[in-house]
């Protein structure tokens, strides 16, 4: 980086804590579009990390590129002492341990909803059917929703789909959670018991990051807010400090539009 | 910072890169195919090695010596291999252009037909689809052309007339057709100025509709002008009444065959570079002359007809005068026959008036005991002030009834036996008499405007003039067309019915008639859904024309088969094949994806 | 004070058979007009074709060659070995129509088949007397077969391995073990014909399926060596008719293998040409079922371990596969029409005993000919197949639009 660049804000984890996400000097290019610049982020384990900003500044992509699901083309990505690098082998092994939850849920239909849990666990874990199912279950009736084990996808609600989805990432026993706007393509009314299950896993100590536009949950269960704007973190900051006394003007002018 | 001073994994085996596993699997993946290809060609050259058979394509020039019905441009068994495969792709282009017009038309008629109100229109629509998608086309073809065109119009000597000059026979179809003389080259700069002047047209009133208030219509005052220069341009170069330089006709009246050309070395005869002129317009006319027939007892399609005579086709418009005699008046007289025409001059049957009323009564044209016709009964045309405007075919070729000297037939009568020659030829018996009428042609050549109308004429047993399609050509036509327009007939309907119901109900509610829904609100957004699929069944129909060995019509592959048959270049003609096809398809996907991008801009 | 009003029934015009006949013939004076004009020409047309068909034509070349319409030149002693090897279809297919109780498509499929046979089976106990007891025999093994599947619904879990070893020794069974004499004896494939010829035919669209499915995954690779082989095999063979694809696989065949021509059967010139063409369209229609798989699919396959090759098959083809249903069954009809088309490699399919028969001398001693009731004949065999398939084809189309997946 030359000395004339600006220095860009880092948004490193508190001291204390054990980091399992670290990312330094990520930059990735969709073509000639720069999507993430310079951003390095830690995240200790257990933290709940909330990523806010307007759409179209990177966010989403930055926890895409957390399991490879993009490509970064510079900076370095460890996750649990794992680095993504060319190897397949570490892919994998990242995907392995962090769970991913979509906007669009992403089940898949063609299976019922134990099949989709159990899917991944018997083919990468390699676990027997009794032992996934077992699993399976314990989570769904974790989301709240035990009994729509042998539906399919189609036929439950939006909520009841994520909750699935969330239950199907548990059952992998990821180490970190991604969630991309889970909350964003559901009915107003049903947003809450996603959250509701959301804010649970948070309380046990999962290790989250969240691109969310709910400054509620931000508020109640982030560790720390992150402000994403044009590629780049504008902000980093408590909660408190963030939606009580913003430094930045343009996470001014955000949060005023969204509050 | 833990990171930052850690040192970042550099090495890592190729097999788990996600960059090199690419590239290896892709060498692995060329390496298997080009092994596979290597393979496939060292066996195929030791095997064209072993059985000696041409690889490459130096046969192209060689006498092809297949004879082509259907020839678009001129064509003789002489030609090399090459002109005879272009006549195939020719033929191919001609059955595809046309067929694709016509399967449209049905089509979009069927289509629209499936959506009636009426149940009973509606259900022979459905009918008519289901039918024609769910049999072969195969079997469609030789249903066509065996089981129908080949049976059922009558035989060439008989066709069907069909108003405006057309001629219909298990030969095919025959009508008249415009085609361009020597002259057109004058007409073409005009019609090159009427396209500019169109063009520029349209670009002008184009800007103009963007640029004014009032609606400005685009087309109509191009499109005149178009018409109005074309037409004027025609006139002006009609005006030139002056034949090409040493135009001249060699014609052979005893053999009724005449060749327009241009005497280019002047030297007054028809030499081997002198060029031929195609679609000369002539007149030819002969003073006095005769024709002979028999009568004969024949079945045709499957009817038995009995003591008949058919000459060469004589139209009363085209003699001063015509009369038919007996050959051997005497015994006729004898017999008591009696000649009863069924198309003056030239078709009739000769029969005994058994009944006495003066007049043929069916049943009389055969012998009242046996049931057996007249055979073989001589006849006599004496034709008087013959005269016909004849169009020259693509080749030059005139052609008139092979006359006879006037009186052959009676001197022949002195002679001891039938001598075909004294008949046919005329001039060894010819000369013994005095009342023989010496055989004189008159041809005179028209000066000719840009395009020359080509009239169907049926003298025996062929078409001459005009455009003629093989009953192979239409039966192939029919066929494709048929089952092509089932095709296009479900995706015009299914593009009607995807057209929103919320856009009728919209245009219905603003006060248009239902006739205007249709035309300006519903058809130009069925037309964007149903456009690209027809044009894939476009492409259909041209690929389906190689099905023509089942209608024996000279296209593409049918040539190209035979070309294999003779040449053994299997190889090569399987190349030319591909590359064939491949290019109507590229060229049908250029135009798709034209159509697409077009599409997509109205949709803006 | 708020009163539900009793529903009260339409007026008469409005519902009822009376009402469809005016809305949907008498509407106004002219659509009543079009009807009577119509229903004349069509009362014409009908009562014409069924004197024809009852009165003038004469079908008696029809019945005089059923066995070269059935099976061509096999031999007439050893025709209980294909109505075995067909015996054996119809009694797997009874499984799989008589175990998928929910599956009303295949069902309506089997009893449409079971029909056709039973049809037949009508006819040959009338008139084919050498044929009775083989066809009584494939009627009773289909029903057999599917009362086994409706006892047994668990049978459907062997039908994998049934079909294998039917397809192995259907063959043999076909082709013969000894050379000579005998039950088993070998019936050199240039004898097979007819119908039987145009079903193994068909069947070219096994193989070409696990093809059709790779050239599509290799068409979407993002390896440009294996994408653009695999778009330049499929848009060169789409590009040319199958006719074409026919003649020049008979006439390059032998040369790519290097082997004298006869060493290679016609009909396996034929198969191997009609597989790959086959498999360039199933590939189309496979990449439109992975296009409309959305990318979310896979991300979320990735992002829970699974790797490229797992993804792809638990993932994305089956609901690739599923979506193409419908198209891979029109794909289908269009084959089974198109195995006419190999009587130019000079087999003699069902279309070309046609040809055949009605150059016999038998054929053109009849009076006025009998070409077009034997065209009629094939012509409504295929149609039969073709159309059952695609309504049953409709039927999958409505089925997944609306579908419970």
């Amino acid at each position: 980086m030359p000395d004339t660049a600006p220095a860009a804000v880092r948004a490193d984890a508190p001291t204390d804590g054990q980091p399992i996400i670290e990312i330094e000097g990520l930059n990735k290019w969709f073509g000639e579009f720069h999507v993430l610049r310079d951003i390095s982020l830690s995240v200790n384990k257990g933290e709940v990390v909330v990523v806010i900003g307007p759409s179209g500044s990177g966010k989403s992509t930055l926890i895409r590129c957390i399991n490879h699901l993009e490509e970064h083309q510079q900076g370095r990505i460890v996750v649990d002492g794992t680095e993504l690098t060319d190897d397949v082998r570490n892919i994998d092994q990242v995907r392995r341990e962090t769970g991913m939850v979509f906007q669009s849920f992403n089940l898949f239909p063609h299976l019922t909803v134990l099949e989709n849990i159990t899917l991944a666990p018997i083919r990468v874990r390699k676990w027997k059917k009794s032992k996934a199912e077992e699993r399976a279950r314990f989570f769904l009736d974790k989301v709240g929703i035990p009994e729509q084990a042998l539906k399919f996808p189609g036929q439950l609600s939006g909520g009841q789909q994520q909750r699935v989805a969330i239950a199907r990432a548990l059952t992998m026993g990821p180490k970190v959670m991604l969630f991309d706007e889970p909350t964003s393509a559901l009915d107003p009314e049903v947003i809450g018991e996603v959250l509701e299950v959301m804010v649970a896993l948070a309380q046990e100590g999962m290790t989250m990051i969240v691109v969310t536009h709910e400054m509620g949950f931000a508020r109640e269960v982030g560790d720390r807010v992150i402000f994403m704007d044009q590629g780049q973190i504008v902000e980093v900051g408590t909660p408190e400090h963030f939606f009580l006394a913003p430094r930045e003007e343009r996470t001014k002018a955000f949060l005023s539009k969204i509050l | 910072m833990a990171l930052a001073d850690r040192d970042p994994v550099l090495r890592i085996p190729f097999w788990r890169n996600v960059k090199t596993i690419g590239i290896l699997a892709q060498i692995v993946f060329v390496a298997v195919i080009a092994l596979g290809v290597f393979v496939l060609v060292t066996n195929t050259l030791n095997a064209l090695g072993r059985a000696n058979l041409p690889a490459d394509f130096s046969w192209l020039g060689s006498r092809a010596g297949i004879p082509i019905a259907e020839t678009p441009i001129p064509y003789t068994p002489n030609d090399p291999y090459w002109r005879a495969l272009l006549i195939g792709f020719l033929n191919t282009l001609k059955i595809a252009g046309i067929g694709v017009i016509l399967a449209s038309l049905i089509g979009i008629a069927v289509g629209v037909m499936r959506l009636a109100s009426n149940w009973l229109v509606r259900s022979i629509a459905t009918v008519y689809i289901e039918l024609l998608r769910n049999i072969p086309l195969a079997v469609q073809i030789v249903f066509w052309y065996t089981a129908v065109l080949l049976p059922i119009p009558p035989r060439i000597n008989n066709p069907i007339e069909i108003p405006g000059g057309l001629y219909l026979s298990n030969v095919g179809l025959a009508f008249p057709f415009l085609y361009p003389t020597y002259r057109f080259g004058a007409w073409v700069p005009w019609l090159v100025l009427a396209v500019v002047v169109a063009v520029v047209g349209v670009v002008w009133r184009r800007r103009l509709a963007q640029r004014s208030e009032r609606p400005v219509r685009v087309w109509p005052l191009p499109l005149v002008a178009l018409a109005a220069i074309a037409a004027g341009g025609y006139y002006v170069a009609s005006l030139d009444r002056t034949l090409p330089d040493g135009l001249a006709v060699d014609f052979t009246i005893d053999r009724g065959r005449g060749v327009v050309y241009r005497d280019l070395d002047g030297n007054g005869v028809r030499g081997p570079r002198d060029p031929l002129m195609p679609f000369a317009s002539t007149i030819v006319r002969i003073a006095e002359a005769e024709l002979t027939a028999s009568t004969q007892n024949i079945t045709e399609s499957g009817q038995l007809v009995r003591s008949t005579f058919r000459f060469p086709m004589i139209l009363e418009r085209n003699v001063e005068a015509a009369v038919v005699d007996f050959g051997d008046p005497e015994e006729a007289a004898e017999r008591g026959f009696a000649i009863h025409f069924t198309r003056f001059p030239s078709r009739g049957v000769v029969y005994v008036d058994r009944d006495g009323d003066g007049e043929f009564t069916p049943g009389e044209e055969s012998d009242a005991e046996t049931g057996i016709g007249y055979g073989g009964v001589r006849l006599v045309m004496t034709v008087v002030g013959y005269e016909r405007h004849i169009v020259a075919d693509r080749d030059g070729q005139v052609r008139t009834p092979a006359f006879s000297p006037s009186g052959t037939v009676r001197s022949a009568e002195v002679a001891p036996a039938l001598n075909p020659f004294s008949v046919f030829g005329g001039a060894a018996a010819a000369e013994s008499r005095d009342d023989i009428v010496p055989l004189e042609a008159d041809v005179e050549l028209l000066p000719a405007g840009p395009l020359v109308l080509s009239r169907v004429h049926v003298p025996v047993s062929s078409y001459e003039g005009g455009m003629r399609l093989t009953v192979n050509y239409l039966a192939l036509l029919l066929a494709l067309v048929v089952y092509t327009s089932a095709f296009i007939g479900e995706i015009v309907r299914g593009g009607i019915q995807a057209v929103a119901k919320g856009q009728r109900e919209a245009a219905l509610a603003l006060g248009l008639s239902p006739s205007q829904t249709f035309s300006l609100v519903v058809f130009p957004q069925a037309l964007r859904i149903v456009l690209p699929p027809v044009i894939s069944q476009y492409l259909n129909l041209t690929k389906n024309s190689s099905l023509a060995p089942l209608a024996g019509y000279g296209e593409l592959f049918v040539i190209a088969t035979i070309v294999q048959n003779q040449t053994g270049a299997s190889v090569p003609v399987a190349l030319l094949l591909i590359a064939s096809y491949l290019l109507i398809s590229f060229v049908f996907a250029f135009v798709l994806n034209i159509v697409n991008d077009r599409l997509a801009l109205v949709e803006r | 004070m708020f009163e539900v009003i009793p529903p009260r029934p339409a007026p008469a015009g409005v519902a009822g058979i009376g009402g469809w006949i005016r809305r949907n013939l008498f509407s106004s004076p002219a659509n009543t007009l079009l009807t009577v004009v119509t229903g004349l020409f069509v009362g014409y047309v009908v009562i014409a074709v069924v004197a024809w068909a009852l009165f003038d034509a004469s079908w008696g070349q029809v019945w005089a060659n059923q066995r070269l319409f059935a099976v061509y030149r096999y031999p007439a002693d050893l025709l209980w070995r294909p109505m075995a090897v067909l015996a054996a279809m119809m009694a797997l297919i009874g499984v799989m129509g008589g175990a998928g109780r929910s599956n009303e498509i295949l069902r309506g499929l089997f009893w449409s088949l079971v029909g056709f046979v039973a049809v037949v089976t009508v006819i040959a106990i009338l008139f084919w007397p050498s044929a009775r007891v083989l066809w009584t025999g494939v009627l009773a093994a289909s029903v057999v077969g599917y009362a086994l599947g409706a006892a047994r619904p668990a049978l459907v879990r062997a039908l994998p391995w049934a079909w294998a070893a039917w397809l192995f020794l259907g063959f043999f069974l076909l082709y013969g073990v000894t050379p000579g004499s005998g039950l088993l004896r070998i019936v050199p494939a240039r004898d097979w014909g007819g119908f039987m010829l145009t079903l193994i035919l068909f069947t070219g669209i096994v193989p070409s399926f696990p093809l059709g499915v790779a050239l599509a995954l290799g068409r979407r690779s993002k390896l440009p060596a294996i994408k653009y082989t695999c778009i330049a095999f499929i848009e060169i063979v789409r590009g040319a008719p199958l006719i074409m694809w026919l003649f020049v696989a008979s006439l390059l065949l032998p040369l790519f293998l290097n082997t004298d021509p006869n060493n290679l059967p016609a009909i396996l010139r034929a198969y191997v040409a009609i597989t790959l063409f086959s498999a360039a369209y199933m590939a189309e229609n496979v990449r439109g079922g992975l296009q409309s798989v959305p990318r979310g699919q896979t991300e979320a396959a990735r992002a829970l371990g699974l790797g490229g090759w797992l993804t792809t098959s638990l993932i994305v083809l089956p609901q690739a596969l599923r979506a193409v249903i419908p198209a891979i069954v029109g794909q289908a009809i269009g084959l089974f029409k198109d195995t006419s088309l190999v009587f130019i490699v000079g087999l003699a399919d069902f279309f070309r005993v046609t040809e055949i028969v009605a150059n016999q001398p038998a054929s053109l001693r009849v009076t006025g000919g009998v070409k077009l009731e034997l065209y009629l004949f094939v012509a409504l065999i295929y149609f039969f197949f073709a159309y059952r398939m695609s309504i049953a084809s409709r039927q999958l189309e409505k089925q997944l639009g609306v579908g419970t997946r």
